[in-house]
């Protein structure tokens, strides 16, 4: 598929793969939560007025964390990536992201997420433990029955999310490493792709574990491990994996808005940062410093003195460059020319909120001061001035590029009415919270139980001065919410207004995709862009046409890239656009997840049909193949996978509608059906569907032309492909690290050697044969696997057949001789995920690899289809394919030479 | 054919490497727990380094390439080390 209808029709939206419509798409779908996040919001406070209890406990319970939840994960990272998928493309001089078929399933893939954590509001209610979801508060044992389902959808529609983020990040560095325009050096990329540069690489990394952590969460919820449940260091193992992620996260969510600032202070101050070098390096800093600093948030649990030290000093080291960045911004202020558009209000408002966020937040980084705020408001006000800080700057963000996306000025009076409104609102709202900074952090009722004691004297004051401060809060919360109805006013009025706009609308702008039309053309620029020559200029095979904006002068010493537009038109050698916008897959992929999603949700009493829910879909799959491909054998007319593709196409329309019908049959078809089995049809028919689209997907001709003429360092002679695989698989040994990092963790805790011992299960039953015979079998297969490789590159098909082959029947030996280890284990020995905590870790760890080796033999069923085609030969882009496959199946490998030792021999 | 014989050593090494790791443990497990436990671990590693470099073909890649996964592993050992060590 191609062609990409107009912006008035629905399907576009449904298809497209372009950065700026998922720009588009992101930026809706992030305010639509924000609405959703800031009426809970607005609930709590109203929960909050004298008499004004309209929820039970329980419901404030969820209404607190759905807020907390939908803010950080549904609105404030999204809402940056809007920004990040409009202009950081834009801003690199470059066409689209590097895989523009995956960013659209970032895309759905977010969008099903956040419906699947509303929808857990309707499945008997969602998670109550607030947004950290401290286990083991939530596994079933603590649970009532009624909240288990919605409790696993939101720990489900979590990991979807962060099945996105995973997706988007490979993508975006894969984008901005190699795709810069000619000249672009990586050091003069514009501030605000750097810092979304920053950005995803603490996202790949940090969301890896939560990922691991939801994966262990939802696996006590689901299948009765019980990691959390341990009493050794279960808790705790909970805390520093959330934590380890969480941190980072705060950064994540507010780094985006940093580069964003720092475009909106250079632009209306008329120059470039002061200090730029340093800013970029202590963004740089913190990006790698925020990963050993979690423990502050663990301050009051029992890790021992000495590291909670360690972490004090880490957490202040943290904060020193974040002060050189925001001196660097109000110098800059002070010694450009300050214009006070409603962006730089915007801007300068979050620095203010920063600065008080930031300084208080270095208190709770000192021990003995946390040993008080802990749990208190004051955590509240710190962390909302903080992240609110960041959602103020991307509001500013979106005043300062709306007419860029749009083409179309808004009304400068109503934006900067509504700064001052929120601005207002915002200090009524969280300031009060420093005050009365001993109010509980977790009450739905302070009330009556707080008590205010007067320093150095033995008088308490119980409640009274909390009322009024939280009654001005609760003030502060309605402004803050109103002064946005004049931002969406502002904003869709001007929308129909002629108030047009043509390159730039700011005087003094730097960057690249302000010397475009409003809003760009599909392929945004209107030549090649390259900086060659220290500005930047079109290249272009057609008529020289001046397209440019005003050409930056405002002191600049160097011939900056990130600063001076010039506009220039060269001649180029005809660069025709052949790329493919369009395709269903992404949605429809996504979809499947989803349903399998819910349908997972309320599976925990039927784990032992999961082998089914594995293995129909893959046969669903290839019976579609295989009935397609005949199909064009029979028909030689036609030909090829394209036609392949076409017929898939065709057979997912009767398959949506069968499994439409069978999930509203199954009450008639079948007398008797549990609730739980109901749910396995759902997560059945889901899975059926994924895999269908993900087949589907792979053939697919989707055309996107590698770079060329391009800035890649330091990625010079890798594919994209490549690099992308390899970050994805960066990003898997953060992944597999945590699972067995949580093994280590709770074996250490519990005593290292008595472990087995321990186990309910006899000791001669704990022997290292079944895992040795399963190394040299994995080994043996990993080395086929390259044999396949250097047969494919000297194109002999018969080869690369037979060692495919060979790689399937490796990993099919692997299962059979674990399932022969299993059976013993659970049918002989009685010992089972569920019977201690050396067998949910034993199982589940063994269980996820295992699951890795069949998704790899579905792919090399996969290729040894295409190759008897005669597909991976040659020079094409094809023909890496195996090699692609090889890194994938190589990791799963290494990740068992590790396994090995620590379940089979220690 | 010297990429498949090269294939073909590094085959043998590193099923070579997994019987000496056997071979510990049925040896010197029990008497010397510590000292045998870091050698098994170390070989281990060993192993996922030779099936990178060679296998995954981490040597002929651009060297930053290298970098990414050692930043993966670092984290991985940071989170393991300093959860491990805080509850010592
Ligand atoms: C120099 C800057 C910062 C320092 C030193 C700092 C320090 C801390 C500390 C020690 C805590 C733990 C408090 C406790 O629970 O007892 C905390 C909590 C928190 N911080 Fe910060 N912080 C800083 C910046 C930020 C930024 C930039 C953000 C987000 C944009 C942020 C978001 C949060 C959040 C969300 C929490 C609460 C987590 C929870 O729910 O328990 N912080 N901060
Ligand atoms: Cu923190």
């Amino acid at each position: 598929m191609s062609g990409l209808p107009p912006k008035s029709s629905v399907k576009r939206w449904l298809v497209t793969t372009n950065h700026k419509d998922i720009g588009i798409l992101y930026l809706l779908t992030s305010l639509f939560f924000l609405i959703g996040a800031g009426v809970l919001a607005l609930l709590i406070r109203v929960q909050w007025l004298p008499g004004g209890s309209v929820l039970t406990g329980a419901e404030y319970n969820q209404v607190v964390t759905a807020h907390g939840l939908l803010m950080v994960f549904w609105f404030l990272s999204p809402f940056a990536f809007a920004f990040a998928n409009y202009f950081v493309p834009l801003q690199i001089g470059a066409e689209d992201l590097a895989f523009p078929r995956l960013n659209a399933m970032s895309y759905w893939l977010y969008l099903f997420s956040g419906l699947a954590m509303v929808t857990s509001f309707f499945q008997g209610g969602t998670h109550q433990g607030g947004w950290t979801l401290y286990a083991p508060l939530n596994v079933p044992a603590f649970v009532p029955r009624v909240a288990e389902i919605g409790e696993t959808t939101a720990v489900i529609g979590l990991a979807l999310f962060v099945t996105s983020v995973t997706l988007g990040s490979v993508n975006f560095l894969t984008t901005i490493y190699r795709m810069r325009a000619d000249g672009l050096r990586m050091r003069d990329v514009p501030l605000f792709s750097l810092s979304i540069l920053l950005t995803v690489w603490m996202m790949l990394f940090a969301f890896a574990a939560l990922l691991a952590a939801s994966i262990l969460l939802g696996s006590d919820h689901l299948l009765g491990t019980q990691y959390f449940l341990s009493e050794s260091g279960g808790s705790l193992l909970w805390t520093h994996l959330f934590w380890f992620f969480g941190h980072p996260e705060v950064y994540i969510v507010f780094f985006p808005a940093l580069g964003a600032l720092a475009e909106i202070v250079q632009t209306f101050s008329g120059r470039r940062l002061v200090g730029r070098k340093w800013f970029i390096i202590a963004m740089a800093l913190v990006t790698i410093q925020s990963f050993i600093v979690w423990m502050h948030h663990m301050f009051l649990t029992a890790i021992n003195l000495p590291i909670k030290t360690v972490f004090m000093v880490t957490t202040i080291g943290i904060s020193l460059p974040f002060d050189l960045m925001v001196f660097a911004l109000i110098y800059t202020m002070i010694k450009g020319k300050v214009r006070w558009t409603t962006p730089f209000l915007f801007a300068l408002g979050a620095l203010l909120f920063f600065i008080i966020g930031g300084i208080t937040g270095v208190f709770l980084g000192a021990i003995v001061l946390d040993y008080q705020f802990r749990g208190t408001y004051w955590v509240v006000a710190h962390f909302h001035y903080v992240m609110a800080s960041g959602a103020v700057a991307l509001i500013g963000a979106l005043y300062y590029w709306y007419p860029k996306m749009t083409g179309k000025m808004y009304n400068q009076f109503l934006g900067k009415a509504h700064f001052v409104l929120a601005f207002i609102g915002f200090n009524m709202l969280y300031f009060p919270m420093f005050i009365v900074w001993e109010t509980p952090r977790r009450y739905s009722d302070y009330s009556s139980q707080v008590v205010w004691e007067v320093p150095f004297t033995d008088f308490a004051i119980v409640d009274a001065g909390f009322t009024v401060f939280h009654q001005i809060a609760t003030v502060g919360a309605f402004l803050f919410a109103a002064s946005f109805l004049i931002m969406f006013y502002n904003l869709v009025k001007s929308l129909y207004s002629d108030r047009t706009v043509e390159e730039s609308p700011w005087a003094y702008t730097g960057s690249a995709e302000w010397a475009t039309d409003s809003p760009p053309p599909l392929e945004n620029f209107p030549g090649k862009p390259t900086f060659a020559n220290g500005r930047l200029n079109f290249l272009t095979g057609t008529e020289a046409t001046d397209g440019g904006v005003e050409v930056m002068e405002a002191d600049r010493s160097e011939p900056a890239t990130d600063g001076g537009v010039a506009s220039q038109v060269e001649e180029l050698p005809d660069h025709s656009h052949d790329a493919d916008h369009a395709s269903w897959w992404p949605l429809l992929l996504s979809a499947g997840l989803l349903v399998t999603a819910l349908g997972l949700s309320g599976l925990e009493q039927s784990y032992v049909l999961w082998p089914f829910v594995l293995s129909v879909p893959v046969f669903v799959a290839a019976v579609g193949v295989v009935g397609a491909r005949r199909y064009v054998a029979s028909n030689p007319e036609v030909s090829g996978s394209t036609t392949t593709h076409k017929l898939l196409v065709l057979g997912s329309v009767p398959l949506l509608a069968g499994l439409l019908a069978a999930f509203h049959a199954q009450h008639g078809i079948v007398d008797g059906f549990t609730e739980a089995n109901r749910y396995f049809f759902v997560a059945l028919g889901g899975l059926v569907y994924t895999v269908y689209a993900f087949v589907a997907m792979g053939y697919e001709s989707f055309e996107v032309p590698e770079p060329e003429l391009n800035e890649a360092w330091p990625f010079e002679g890798v594919t994209n492909t490549k690099l992308g695989m390899w970050l994805f698989l960066g990003s898997d040994i953060i992944l597999f690290g945590a699972l067995v990092g949580s093994y280590v963790f709770i074996r250490f805790q519990s005593g290292w050697q008595d472990w087995w011992h321990d186990a309910g299960l006899p000791e001669a039953a704990h022997q290292v044969l079944p895992g040795l015979i399963n190394t040299y079998l994995l080994l043996a297969s990993s080395f086929t696997v390259v044999l396949a490789l250097a047969y494919a590159r000297r194109g002999h098909k018969r080869g690369t057949m037979t060692f495919l082959g060979l790689t399937f029947l490796g990993a099919l030996g692997f299962l059979a001789n674990k399932a022969y280890e299993w059976n013993e284990f659970i049918n002989h020995e009685g010992w089972t995920q569920t019977s201690d905590v050396m067998g949910s870790t034993f199982f589940l760890s063994t269980g996820i690899h295992a699951a890795h080796v069949i998704i790899g033999m579905v792919i090399v069923v996969f290729l040894f289809s295409r190759a008897s085609e005669g597909a991976y030969w040659g020079e094409d882009e094809d023909a890496h394919t195996i090699e692609y496959f090889g890194l994938y199946w190589h990791f799963v490998d290494i990740v068992w030479l590790f396994l090995f030792p620590m379940f089979y021999i220690l | 054919m010297s990429s498949i014989r090269l294939y073909t050593v590094v085959f043998v090494a590193l099923s070579a490497l997994t019987t000496v790791q056997f071979a510990l443990e049925s040896i010197l497990l029990d008497e010397l727990y510590g000292f045998t436990m870091a050698v098994i671990l170390t070989i281990s590693t060993v192993k996922a380094g030779a099936v990178g470099a060679w296998y995954m073909h981490l040597i002929d890649e651009p060297r930053a390439i290298t970098y990414i996964v050692i930043a993966g592993a670092l984290g991985v050992v940071a989170l393991t080390a300093g959860a491990a060590y805080s509850v010592t």
